[in-house]
């Protein structure tokens, strides 16, 4: 899950990135507003969390634009505003939910979740494939009961392949979904993350379409969601 | 007791109408008595003529064809005549008395007239020591002229409570403006500010402009005040905000390095937070409102040096080198406390926003009527519109340099009330960029 942070309180924005890297999110961060709309042309983001005073381009302007541009990405605004007009207006212009701060990093958290989950028109957020079942909330791997610990990235590259199991997602599209801007990318670290869950999880759960990118194998007797 | 417009109008119209009534009546009185004088004079003469072309030499003329029966004639004047012969009374109207009314002598005068104890008396000399005097009393004319002149002033003075009913309807219709004004102005409380309506009276044009343009400047106040009280608390929530994040991820973080960088960026967090509390309660206690005391001075190279000593930290830690060179002694009008905390704010931002290892200077001397603080510095500068921007409270010139952008507002805020000013110097070829401030000398 790739996350775009609009933030230009240099602190702030260090903290969210380090919260939100820790749960497992790929965090990009821009500190200008005018550069949000070229950033969501470029990449593939998952949500984007958009702070409203930014140097640059307004962030509610920055949203319009984007707006106006065909992105649909879930859009978080956290701001210090906190007049009810403030809220409306953000979220009339396109946000799709309001966080004033100081807010708790765990409502963040949940709020990410909640709209990541409408994002994939999932109801829930527990992925079942064979004995192994997936908080994708939590990005909890358990198998047989038992918590599997993986590594972030292994973790990450998990989740986003089975936000939708069966579907085929380019190289590109992990890559990006896995690494920021301001990581260093291996050109072979994709299928070194690929090897390592098959070893962990069995062979036969990611499927590799030659030429395109990876996919979750769809267990017989399950549905592949849309 | 409270001066009224409203009676003293009533009171010096009523002195006014009633001093001019008294005026024309007076002038009238007289103007008309003069004018009858002279009338009746001239007919006392006539019937004196009269009388003396009837009377030939040793004939006695007959009482009755003058005699004027009594109360014929409203205006009937009190008339008499004598006709003396040889200094002999030979004829006399009724109640003429026995004596000459004048004296019968002044054969060279042939023609007297005098006015004695309110008559008016004329004699002829006729040949032969004959004399025909007349004469006539005053109070006719008198009452004549009293009846004249109360005709002229009687209704005029009846008019008067009618002119002061009417009066005083006057001057409550036109004090009806600025009772409505009061009303308006009553009307007003601190959540109703908007400007009075103009009307269209002359006389209160000031007035009420004189009480928007103060409505005005409450507005600005309290709208400056709403803005700061805004900014203040957005700009806490944020500080808040951040202390929260870094002490959560300080504990739920579990890689060793983002523990460590989490406690480091509490740290600065907490200072930036305990530096921003500090600059509003200075902000807060730099009252506008608060006329300073101008006769406060302090010694500028003095304050420069405890200055330099608070930043020399600063300095070091970016890795600048700062050259001071302040005339001594600098009697400056600003307080002691106030100049430090101008000089220090403006060294502080040099500081900042300097590229590391730069060459800072701080200058002093006095410029005729002014002292003049000169600080130097290797960044950048500010352009105008930067400096607009900056002097706004949590404004900063760059993201990635620590402050609560409340410098700049504390230095404008102090160079308003002791009168000082501040300018800054882009960067040239010769010469760095620099802040200039200045106080009048003390």
């Amino acid at each position: 899950m790739r996350i775009l942070l609009v933030e230009d309180d240099a602190s702030l924005a260090d903290g969210l990135r380090r919260a939100l890297r820790h749960d497992g999110y790929t965090v990009d961060h821009l500190e200008r507003g005018d550069l949000v709309l070229p950033a969501l042309r470029d990449g593939h983001f998952d949500a984007v969390l958009l702070d409203l005073g930014l140097p640059g381009l307004d962030g509610l302007a920055a949203l319009r634009q984007a707006r106006r541009h065909q992105h649909e990405v879930p859009v978080i605004i956290i701001s210090a505003r906190d007049q009810l007009d403030d809220r409306v207006i953000g979220l009339d212009s396109g946000a799709d939910d309001y966080l004033i701060k100081p807010f708790p990093m765990e409502e963040l958290r949940a709020r990410l979740r909640a709209c990541l989950r409408r994002q994939s028109e999932r109801v829930r957020s527990v992925l079942e494939v064979g004995d192994m079942v997936l908080d994708l909330d939590r990005m909890a791997l358990t198998r047989g009961g038992e918590l599997l610990a993986l590594p972030r990235r292994e973790m990450a590259l998990l989740v986003e392949l089975a936000g939708h199991p069966g579907r085929v997602f380019t190289r590109a599209y992990l890559e990006q979904a896995l690494y920021g801007w301001s990581d260093e990318v291996e050109s072979n670290a994709l299928e070194v993350h690929v090897h390592h869950l098959r070893r962990k999880l069995g062979s036969g759960v990611i499927r590799t379409v030659r030429g395109v990118g990876y996919c979750l194998a769809v267990p017989d007797g399950q549905d592949a969601t849309p | 007791m409270m001066f009224s417009i409203r009676r003293f109008l009533m009171l010096t119209l009523l002195a006014v109408i009633l001093g001019g009534g008294l005026l024309l009546g007076w002038g009238t009185y007289r103007t008309l008595y003069h004018e009858l004088d002279e009338q009746y004079d001239a007919e006392l003469v006539q019937s004196g003529r009269l009388i003396a072309s009837f009377w030939s030499d040793g004939e006695v003329p007959d009482p009755a064809a003058v005699a004027l029966a009594p109360e014929e004639h409203r205006y009937q004047r009190y008339f008499i005549y004598q006709l003396w012969q040889h200094g002999r009374l030979v004829l006399g109207s009724a109640g003429a008395p026995e004596k000459p009314l004048i004296a019968l002598t002044g054969e060279n005068q042939r023609r007297v007239f005098i006015e004695h104890n309110g008559w008016h008396v004329y004699g002829i000399a006729l040949p032969g020591e004959r004399w025909v005097v007349v004469a006539e009393s005053d109070a006719a004319r008198h009452s004549l002229v009293r009846n004249m002149a109360g005709t002229v002033l009687a209704p005029y003075l009846l008019s008067v409570p009618l002119v002061l009913i009417l009066v005083a309807l006057a001057i409550r219709w036109g004090l009806g403006p600025l009772a409505r004004l009061a009303r308006a102005v009553t009307a007003r409380d601190e959540d109703n500010l908007t400007p009075l309506r103009h009307r269209r009276v002359r006389e209160l044009a000031p007035l009420t402009q004189a009480i928007n343009a103060l409505l005005a400047r409450l507005v600005a106040t309290l709208e400056r005040e709403k803005r700061f009280t805004a900014d203040a608390a957005h700009e806490l929530r944020t500080l808040l905000m951040a202390l929260r994040l870094h002490a959560d991820n300080a504990v739920e973080l579990s890689d060793p390095e983002d523990v460590a960088a989490s406690m480091s960026q509490l740290r600065r967090a907490i200072d930036r937070a305990s530096r921003t509390v500090e600059q509003l309660m200075v902000l807060s206690r730099l009252d506008p409102h608060g006329a300073p005391r101008t006769d406060e001075r302090c010694d500028g190279a003095e304050v420069a040096g405890e200055v330099l000593a608070t930043v020399a930290l600063l300095v070091t830690r970016h890795g600048h080198e700062i050259t001071s060179a302040v005339d001594a002694p600098l009697p400056v009008s600003v307080p002691a406390e106030m100049l430090q905390m101008v000089l220090r704010n403006l060294l502080d931002n040099a500081c900042r926003y300097s590229p590391p290892a730069s060459r800072l200077a701080l200058s002093g001397h006095r410029d005729g009527d002014w002292v003049v603080f000169v600080i130097a510095d290797g960044g950048p500068g500010l352009t105008p519109a930067q400096q607009q921007r900056l002097s706004e409270r949590f404004s900063r010139g760059r993201h990635d340099v620590p402050g609560a952008g409340l410098g700049l507002s504390i230095v404008q805020r102090i160079l308003d009330l002791y009168h000082g000013r501040l300018s800054f110097q882009l960067p040239a070829p010769d010469r760095p960029a620099a802040a200039e401030v200045r106080f009048p000398v003390a």
